[in-house]
């Protein structure tokens, strides 16, 4: 028996096309504490041969939160409205991200999200769901891969 | 040889607000006190991506920016606002030009908060 009620096992989000600014990655740097040339100098990022502004790696983080924000405000399924409950709360277990290609200021990503597996490792008390979210150029190359577990934890 | 330690904060309410902002993650138990406590906590507690953001700084700044190819972490405690998270990190093994290293962020009073690994290109 899960809580998770229907199953959303095998439900996907995506493809969500994002974009995203050179502010939008000065702001993550500059909060993060991020003072690297690459990521906050436009000029130094393109003289060692990137499109733009070099994304810092959990950035892809905030890609996914965007593509989220975009179903959210078309009122479509987003990826915590399928494993939140309402008065539930749901934390970060793992998060295991893979780097192919770099992302920079100025691309637009596509981001694809799909629910794994949800089990209980605690008999009940805290429910585990596996995400795995690709990040890709669109209809193209692999930037990021994420393989996100998501914990909901039952107060008793 | 290792990355030296890389120490981050106090990560106060108003560093939280503007990661929220920044990250685009408005969940309430990193913003609100009375939300974290309603979700069980202490009081609000930090985002996990940020020590996990520490944690690729302290990789990337020894090995370089555009070197990482992977990283991973595992939050085991809540990091409570206000704390002072320090990373450490060690080579677990080089295989020809790709390093292993076992990192860890733990608060200033020593509680564990993410473990991870991170695999970096050296070539």
């Amino acid at each position: 028996m899960t809580i998770f009620s229907p199953s959303p096992v095998g439900r996907q989000i995506g493809p969500v096309l994002v974009e995203f600014t050179e502010d939008d990655l000065l702001r993550f740097a500059s909060v993060i504490g991020e003072s690297d040339p690459l990521h906050v100098d436009p000029i130094a990022a393109r003289a060692a041969g990137y499109a733009g502004l070099l994304a810092p790696p959990t950035f892809a983080v905030v890609l996914v939160e965007l593509a989220n924000a975009q179903l959210r405000a078309a009122a479509e399924p987003n990826l915590l409205a399928m494993l939140a409950g309402e008065c539930q709360s749901l934390v970060h277990g793992e998060e295991v991200m893979a780097f192919h290609s770099p992302v920079t200021a100025g691309q637009t990503v596509e981001v694809c999200a799909r629910i794994v597996a949800i089990d209980s490792p605690a008999q009940g008390r805290i429910w585990r769901a596996r995400v795995d979210i690709t990040l890709s150029t669109p209809g193209g190359g692999t930037l990021v891969t994420i393989s996100r577990t998501m914990l909901r934890l039952i107060s008793t | 040889m290792n990355p030296p330690p890389l120490s981050f904060g106090p990560i106060t309410p108003a560093t939280l607000a503007a990661y929220a902002v920044a990250s685009h993650d408005h969940n309430l138990i990193h913003l609100d006190d009375a939300a974290a406590r309603r979700a069980g906590f202490e009081g609000t507690i930090v985002h996990g991506m940020l020590p996990m953001a520490i944690m690729a700084r302290s990789v990337t700044s020894w090995v370089g920016p555009d070197s990482l190819i992977g990283l991973s972490a595992r939050f085991t405690a809540p990091t409570p606002a206000n704390a002072v998270i320090t990373v450490t990190g060690r080579v677990r093994e080089r295989v020809e030009a790709v390093l292993t290293l076992i990192l860890e962020a733990r608060t200033g009073d020593g509680t564990l908060v993410v473990t991870g690994t991170a695999t970096v290109r050296t070539d």
